[in-house]
């Protein structure tokens, strides 16, 4: 283990998730710089809360969540809002993670602006360069993004996470809503920043067959508990639980 | 351009009167030269009797058509100002109940229940008795009776909207509450409420008459209201006195809400 | 040779100036299941429309969708059963779901009330509802996704249909819950003897449930035949590269994944 782990989870518990989600029980984990790690498991188990919890959109009952070594579980206002440009998120639906009056541009600037980035003579040259980092032309600037097709839009939303520079950006099935044909690309396109930025992941997933191809460790919960947790082909290849039993089981399988 | 386009038969035909309104309001001081509560000329002439007074004169001789024309000011001005006033006033109370939750949003939402167990009128009554007839207190005191409608809508709306994930993703941001609530979530809660401007304006220009004709208008400005009060006098002799402002009155409530009904519908078929 | 089920013969749909479907020619036997495979804008749910006779208002329809064997023209709900993608969509929040599929049984079977709600506790014990009969008179909301899911299903059945169209039935479920759906809607359709036109953009799920794909590709079928045969030997670039890229669990791992070169399609 490296000294100072990006992201510590320690003993969190919340009893209901928010939004009716489903509650946590005594989850820690470590997740070292530039690392990826998975979350997997069926609906109801608790993922989608830990990631609200993680990004400070929920409070837990019990436990803390330390952020390269400061306990974020203990910041709130405005020192909470300083240190967010460190960690950063990106939904399951990006449509639905873009205020609908915003254009791309409007997007974009938000972080800028929140966190002082860039002067404002110089906003659209580092919302270019950004739209190009992550494989977009700059003339859909001034597109609204449901004008975007669905790979473009989380395309958007993946420049508006690295917009901070983040060490950690937590992303909830970040390819879940989108057409077959682009999610590899998206996938790519996490791979590359990640080595050329070295950011860490938390990937929220469902489908073990993607995290295979994306994590190299991988947690599964159940109800709220963590019933598995290692090395992702060691955890695949010789399941413990009937928990991870079940999700390998329902990976669909091409048969011809 | 767009905007017209959009208009349904209806929504276009309130567009078209309301600019006329407008017209007359503008172009009052030209038309109708002088001071509409100056003596013009005899008393209680008949509409289309003398080419000078087209609509005739009331009691004191004062011209009609300048009234008429004059009145068009005040009313569209006492309206729109304070449709607006308890829209904006309306939106904020309700975008701040609704986002803030807990305790807040009780208070708030108990203040507005207060407000709107009162009839917005006698609210209005009450109010200008307290401050004194004049336009300002005039939209002031209508405001007061008509802004919680607006912000149990908006409040309402941020309701749900603030569950959204573009919500999450701005505080994750690092965005400061309050300009999440006002920069991400009224302007997308302030469709329904604005839909509620129309009955807003039309409720505006007949709390607005109502108050003048029970005296408690501007004494120095002719109104609709005041006009029909003076004309109730000598209702049996000279109706049109109360009839031709009366008439005035209701093609505007009625344009207002034409356009309304129209800009609702196109905003509906918006993508 | 005997009579197919379905016959599609040079269909096309527009609306307005936009062509979302385009010469679709098919044939499905009695009993048969079909896959229809695309992105979304491919036109693969605007074709299950077409055959369930739902096409929205505006839509203008040339070519010819027949059933032979029928001999009638199928009424949905009755001839066809259709399930979609968003159960809440097609729950009645405020009616229990006892009452949503005696109503269709009843209007479709000539049934009686207390007959069809028999029915509906047949049904929502065929969709693996625990405890049937107590759960008539719950409310929509008082299911989880997977269940509403299940709901849909036999509410689709209660009309006895000789067709099924499922229009990506599992797409906004979790791996585990699209995998116990998959299951019973292949038992059930077996079962009852069902044609099944099965909507989806996940080729393995096609290929583990379907004996025939169709893939649609900008509102062309660009691919049509047994499944074996569409994913062995695909004849379309855009079915080839779905079939290369397709991230499964013995996917050798690699620095990146492949990826569909979508520019260089067509």
């Amino acid at each position: 283990m490296s000294p100072t782990p990006i992201l510590e989870v320690k003993n969190i518990s919340k009893r209901f998730g928010d939004r009716g989600g489903a509650g946590l029980r005594d989850i820690s984990f470590v997740l070292a710089p530039g690392e990826t790690l998975a979350v997997a498991g069926a609906s109801g188990s608790g993922k989608t809360t830990l990631a609200r919890l993680i990004m400070r959109l929920a409070e837990p009952d019990k436990g803390s969540i330390h952020l390269a070594g400061q306990d974020i579980t203990a910041l709130s206002g405005e020192r909470l809002r300083r240190r967010r440009s460190r960690f950063q998120m990106v939904f399951q639906d990006p449509l639905a993670a873009f205020n609908p009056r915003a254009t791309v541009r409007d997007v974009l600037e938000d972080p800028l602006r929140l966190h002082g980035l860039a002067n404002p003579g110089d906003y659209g040259a580092t919302i270019g360069a950004a739209l190009e980092r992550v494989g977009l032309g700059t003339d859909l600037i001034d597109r609204p993004p449901r004008q975007l097709s669905g790979g473009q839009r989380q395309r958007v939303a993946i420049a508006r996470a690295i917009m901070t520079k983040p060490e950690l950006i937590v992303l909830d099935e970040p390819i879940s809503a989108l057409d077959v044909s682009v999610r590899a690309q998206i996938l790519n396109l996490l791979l590359d920043l990640k080595e050329q930025t070295g950011v860490a992941y938390i990937f929220i997933s469902h489908d073990l067959a993607v995290v295979r191809a994306f994590a190299e460790r991988l947690i599964v919960l159940d109800e709220g508990r963590i019933v598995e947790s290692g090395d992702t082909e060691t955890v695949l290849k010789a399941p413990k639980t009937e928990t991870t039993r079940a999700l390998i089981e329902a990976v669909p399988r091409l048969i011809f | 351009m767009n905007a017209w386009r959009n208009l349904n038969g209806e929504g276009r035909m309130g567009a078209v009167i309301l600019t006329a309104l407008i017209l007359m309001a503008l172009l009052a001081p030209i038309l109708a030269p002088g001071d509409p509560l100056a003596i013009s000329g005899e008393p209680l002439l008949r509409p289309f009797a003398d080419a000078a007074h087209p609509l005739g004169t009331d009691r004191l001789g004062r011209d009609v058509l300048a009234g008429l024309l004059h009145g068009t000011r005040t009313t569209l001005l006492v309206a729109f100002f304070s449709a607006a006033a308890a829209l904006i006033v309306g939106s904020v109370v309700g975008t701040l109940a609704g986002f803030l939750g807990g305790i807040a949003d009780a208070i708030l939402m108990r203040i507005t229940e207060a407000f709107q167990t009162v009839p917005g009128f006698l609210l209005a009554l009450a109010a200008i008795s307290v401050t004194g007839p004049s336009v300002p207190t005039l939209i002031f005191a209508i405001s007061v009776g008509t802004w919680t409608q607006a912000a149990r809508v908006t409040r309402a709306e941020v309701l749900s909207l603030r569950e959204r994930d573009f919500v999450a993703a701005a505080r994750t941001l690092g965005m400061h509450p309050l300009e999440i609530a006002f920069r991400e979530i009224l302007p997308n809660a302030f469709g329904p409420a604005a839909s509620l401007a129309a009955i807003s304006v039309a409720a505006a220009i007949l709390i607005e008459a109502a108050l003048s004709f029970l005296g408690f208008g501007d004494p120095n400005r002719v109104t609709w209201g005041s006009m029909i009060a003076e004309g109730r006098t000598v209702l049996r002799s000279a109706p049109y006195l109360s009839i031709v402002p009366g008439i005035a009155l209701v093609v505007t409530v009625l344009a207002v809400h034409l356009l309304g009904r129209g800009l609702s519908r196109s905003e509906r078929l918006q993508p | 040779m005997s009579k197919p089920y379905l016959h599609i013969a040079g269909l096309g749909v527009r609306y307005g100036a936009a062509v979302a479907l385009e010469d679709i020619s098919l044939e499905v036997g009695q009993g048969e299941r079909l896959a229809l495979i695309g992105e979304s804008g491919s036109g693969k749910s605007t074709l299950a429309m077409a055959v369930a006779g739902l096409l929205p208002e505006g839509a203008k329809a040339t070519g010819s969708v027949d059933f032979p064997t029928l001999g009638y023209k199928p009424r949905p709900g009755k001839d066809i059963g259709v399930l979609f993608q968003d159960p809440n969509g097609s729950l009645d929040p405020v009616m229990n779901v006892g009452d949503q599929i005696a109503e269709v049984a009843m209007i479709h079977q000539g049934i009686g009330w207390t007959a069809a709600r028999v029915r509906a506790a047949e049904l929502l014990g065929a969709v693996q509802i625990p405890r049937p009969l107590t759960r008539l008179n719950s409310y929509p909301h008082e299911f989880s996704g997977g269940q509403k899911q299940r709901i849909a299903l036999a509410i689709a059945l209660a009309g006895n249909p000789s067709l099924l169209i499922a229009d990506e039935p599992t797409s906004a479920l979790d791996t585990v819950v699209q995998r116990h759906i998959v299951n019973l809607l292949d038992r059930l359709v077996r079962d009852n003897g069902l044609t099944l036109i099965f909507v989806t953009h996940d080729i393995a799920l096609a290929s583990e449930r379907t004996d025939k794909i169709g893939v649609l590709y900008r509102g062309r079928l660009v691919e049509f035949g047994p499944a074996a045969d569409v994913l062995g030997a695909p004849r379309h670039p855009y079915t080839r590269a779905l079939v290369d890229t397709h991230i499964s669990l013995d996917t050798p791992r690699r620095k990146r994944l492949a990826e569909i070169d979508t520019a260089g399609l067509e």
